[in-house]
């Protein structure tokens, strides 16, 4: 089969076209997070001058200002485009912290009485994107880690199976808070970071002996003694065997981002960073968060796994014969 | 296997080397407390300055090319008390704390002085003559301190060897006299390495395993005690133990001297030649810690316990919630992923990974405080099991995934297929043909693990009430607790590393086949 055959036979599967559809949608509220619920208009026409999406293009005027302060603000020429929801996800609103859902927040508040629903379509964005780089780091540096130590065997193996365990052995919640600890301003870099150096050893030690093994198979020794070349026989004869694994993993390495933030922000273990995230919402449990400031995240995140999950399945098919 | 075996096992050092590298690495930029503007304004600066020394933050990190002894010490007080310059005050406190270490550097060098320097360093010393009962009003007097010093060095420099300093603290460890702590005292802060030599003999003896060596005293603690007030006196510190202190607290404070000795050694001895090359390796952050921990036991922690008697405490509670919990999830989804596959039930499967994944979103922190009091309180002691449960429920997805992609091949191929031909019924099958097919890679899965479970383990215990290492180590990070923090990595690390090589035997033993040991054979081979 020709890579224009398998893009064929991915496309057309049922689970994986799901996956993609839920994936989609989700994407699509992480995207417009700013159109549906931000304490900022979509647009401004004030005083002669138009700002598209001041929340982020963050023109100084608008920085200090809540939504009733700019609407004030505003004069009689000018005008607003508001989004559905006039509350951010940073802002707390005037009424007391922990309050019910109520029509103008639909999810009701958290601990300092930040609007749940702005939260979870502003953290939509950060966790996705969060997950989406940890993850795509850790399948460049592990795939190519452990395809060369599988490949290449050796000292090249020895080496890098010793440096691929000294950074798999760490404990992943204590290098976070050190390299929290060691950051000036508190950011999500090194949660990223962490993170992708741990999956990535994972992928690495699952990808060196998926090569091995598969290299030491008939067809791949067939294969070099008909004088392919190696990269076509990585291409044409690996893939097929290194996809279906690698793929879980990384749906498994987007979701352990959230859930390692998670458990940070309970432990009280380094700095939390002011972005509203999935993990950070989570970890208000430990402010006696109930069920309806827990659930949302849980749910999008849950959705998420499972969207990425059919679209890995979809890729496992695909290279099944 | 067996070499293979044997490699595995060498290999430990190198890693365990690397892990205690790179998280001392890290760790060593991390702010310190002691560093912090507001602490030391707090504390003034001579105790900030302590505070700081204490935890190695005025040595180089890995190397240091240009290692700090008494006499390079001696040096710069010199120069700056021959200048008299805005740090001569300090330089004079430096000579008092180096005192008699400092004697065979300093008083040979008077004479190259020119007069008045040479009277300033002479006074400067009189608070040294009054430690070692020295003292006259000549020692005082600008005019008459320097022949003072000079007639003392005179008579006194055969005195002042390493030799006649071991003499004197034995002595004063087995008979304890007067006059006996008198010789000791009349040499100063240079008998204080071999106190300290002492001190460590004597504490050694006082391990039951350690056989009596011949000539030694009856109870080492008379003679401890002895020996660590010499020493709280020749450097002025408070920490000599009372006459009636029994023997834990004579050792604890043994151990707090070696503590300080770890650090301050460089104040009293002199490094020539080979100790100085030594020095440049030793003499930095990273080889102080390591020193620690060989000597102290993973050295103490910043309350005062020696880190490796409470990893002992509190490892075995934390591994096995973990261990049983990986179990618990592995098990599970071994089971459930065959018996789903050999059945195909397409709907059940379908809900089963559902469930798995929604176990996996929801974080354990949410979960257990869901679970925690609502069964906890009800029935005490069940805390364990629960967490276990807890811990496991969230760890069923990935084993559960990788089982599922492998058991579709196998059921499909041709083998499964011959057995059914021939008669064999689905349970059959499923122990005989699929588990196996599994049961490796999930073994391989899960010995890596441990350490991104480390996080929910600890979640769990602080829920759960669980004494494990959890807040142990939260205390550490906030406290910036390096010896705590590198004993976990370093305890994570040798039991990964270790559960690694089991597994590789395990996997060998079920399937030599793809044991990784016959797959390089075979390469090569090939």
């Amino acid at each position: 089969m020709n890579g224009r055959e398998l893009l064929q036979k991915l496309l057309r599967n049922r689970r994986g076209q799901l996956g993609a559809a839920v994936l989609a949608v989700i994407s699509f509220f992480a995207i417009f997070a700013d159109w549906i619920a931000a304490d900022v208009p979509v647009y401004v026409h004030a005083q002669g001058t138009s700002y598209v999406l001041p929340a982020v293009t963050r023109p100084e005027r608008f920085r200090h200002m809540r939504a009733d302060q700019i609407a004030t603000s505003l004069g009689p020429n000018d005008f607003a485009v508001w989004p559905v929801l006039r509350t951010g996800p940073e802002v707390s609103a005037d009424g007391p912290p922990m309050a019910g859902a109520s029509v103008g927040h639909w999810l009701g508040t958290d601990a300092f009485g930040r609007d749940v629903f702005a939260r979870l379509l502003h953290g939509t964005r950060a966790s996705l994107a969060l997950g989406a780089i940890a993850a795509l780091l850790a399948l460049v540096v592990g795939l190519f880690l452990g395809g060369v130590a599988g490949a290449l065997g050796g000292l090249w193996d020895g080496l890098i199976e010793r440096f691929v365990e000294v950074v798999g052995v760490f404990p992943a919640v204590v290098a976070v808070a050190l390299v929290r600890a060691l950051e000036r301003r508190p950011s999500l870099l090194s949660l990223v970071l962490v993170i992708a150096a741990v999956n990535a050893a994972n992928i690495a030690r699952l990808a060196r002996v998926l090569v091995m093994r598969s290299l030491a198979e008939e067809w791949a020794v067939a294969a070099q003694a008909s004088g392919a070349s190696p990269l076509r026989v990585a291409f044409r004869h690996l893939t097929p065997h290194l996809a279906p694994a690698l793929s879980i993993a990384c749906v498994l390495a987007v979701g352990s981002v959230i859930l390692t933030e998670t458990s940070l922000s309970f432990l009280d273990l380094g700095m939390p960073s002011h972005i509203a995230t999935w993990g950070e919402m989570l970890g208000e449990v430990r402010w006696g968060a109930g069920a309806r400031i827990v659930a949302p995240p849980i749910f999008a995140l849950g959705l998420t796994m499972g969207a990425l999950y059919l679209i890995a399945d979809a890729i496992r098919k695909t290279f099944e014969v | 296997m067996l070499r293979h075996a044997l490699r595995r096992l060498l290999w430990i050092v190198p890693i365990l080397i690397g892990v205690t590298l790179t998280s001392f690495a890290l760790l060593s930029y991390v702010p310190d407390p002691a560093e912090d503007p507001a602490v030391t304004a707090t504390l003034g600066a001579e105790h900030a300055l302590e505070l700081q020394r204490s935890r190695f933050l005025d040595l180089p990190r890995f190397f240091n090319e240009r290692p700090l002894d008494v006499v390079a010490r001696v040096d710069e007080a010199l120069a700056h008390l021959a200048a008299d310059d805005g740090s001569a005050e300090g330089a004079r406190a430096m000579l008092v704390r180096l005192g008699g270490a400092a004697l065979p550097y300093l008083l040979p060098r008077l004479d190259g002085l020119d007069p008045e320097a040479r009277s300033r360093v002479a006074v400067a010393l009189s608070p040294v003559a009054e430690r070692m009962g020295i003292a006259s009003e000549d020692t005082v007097d600008p005019l008459r301190a320097v022949a003072f010093w000079n007639r003392f060095w005179a008579d006194r420099a055969i005195d002042f060897r390493a030799a006649n300093a071991k003499r004197a603290a034995r002595r004063l460890s087995v008979h304890g006299t007067q006059a006996r702590e008198a010789d000791l005292l009349e040499l100063d802060t240079f008998a204080l390495e071999q106190i300290m030599a002492s001190l460590d003999e004597l504490s050694a003896e006082t391990t039951p395993l350690a056989s009596k060596a011949p000539g030694a005293t009856d109870d080492p603690t008379d003679a401890m005690r002895r020996l660590v007030a010499a020493a709280a006196h020749v450097t002025g510190r408070d920490d000599g133990v009372t006459e009636k202190a029994d023997m834990p607290d004579v050792l604890a404070s043994v151990q707090m001297w070696r503590e300080w000795w770890l650090v301050h050694q460089p104040d009293y001895t002199a490094y020539n030649g080979a100790s100085r090359f030594l020095a440049m390796l030793t003499d930095t952050q990273y080889a102080k810690w390591a020193q620690k921990v060989v000597l102290l036991g993973f050295a103490t922690s910043s309350e005062g316990t020696p880190v490796l008697e409470k990893l002992y405490d509190r490892a075995p509670a934390t591994l096995i919630l973990m261990a049983s919990s990986i179990a618990l999830a592995y098990a599970l989804a071994l089971a459930l992923g065959v018996g789903m596959a050999i059945r195909e039930e397409r709907r059940a499967d379908a809900w089963l990974l559902a469930a798995s994944l929604a176990l996996f979103a929801t974080p354990t922190a949410c979960f257990a405080t869901w679970v925690g009091p609502r069964y906890l309180a009800p029935h005490g002691g069940t805390g364990a099991l629960l967490g276990v449960l807890v811990l496991g429920a969230s760890m069923v997805a990935s084993p559960l995934a990788h089982a599922r992609a492998l058991l579709r091949d196998i059921i499909r191929s041709d083998y499964v297929r011959t057995a059914y031909a021939l008669g064999m019924g689905p349970s059959s099958i499923a122990l005989r043909q699929c588990l196996r097919g599994v049961l490796l890679p999930l073994i391989a899965l899960a010995s890596a693990e441990m350490p991104t479970a480390l996080g929910g383990t600890f979640v769990v215990e602080k829920i759960f009430g669980i004494a494990g290492l959890g807040d142990e180590t939260v205390r550490a990070v906030q406290t910036h607790d390096v010896a705590w923090l590198v004993g976990l990595a370093f305890l994570t690390a040798l039991f990964v590393t270790l559960t690694s090589i089991v597994t590789d035997f395990a996997v060998a033993a079920l399937d030599p086949r793809l044991s990784l040991a016959a797959l390089r054979h075979r390469r090569v081979n090939a």
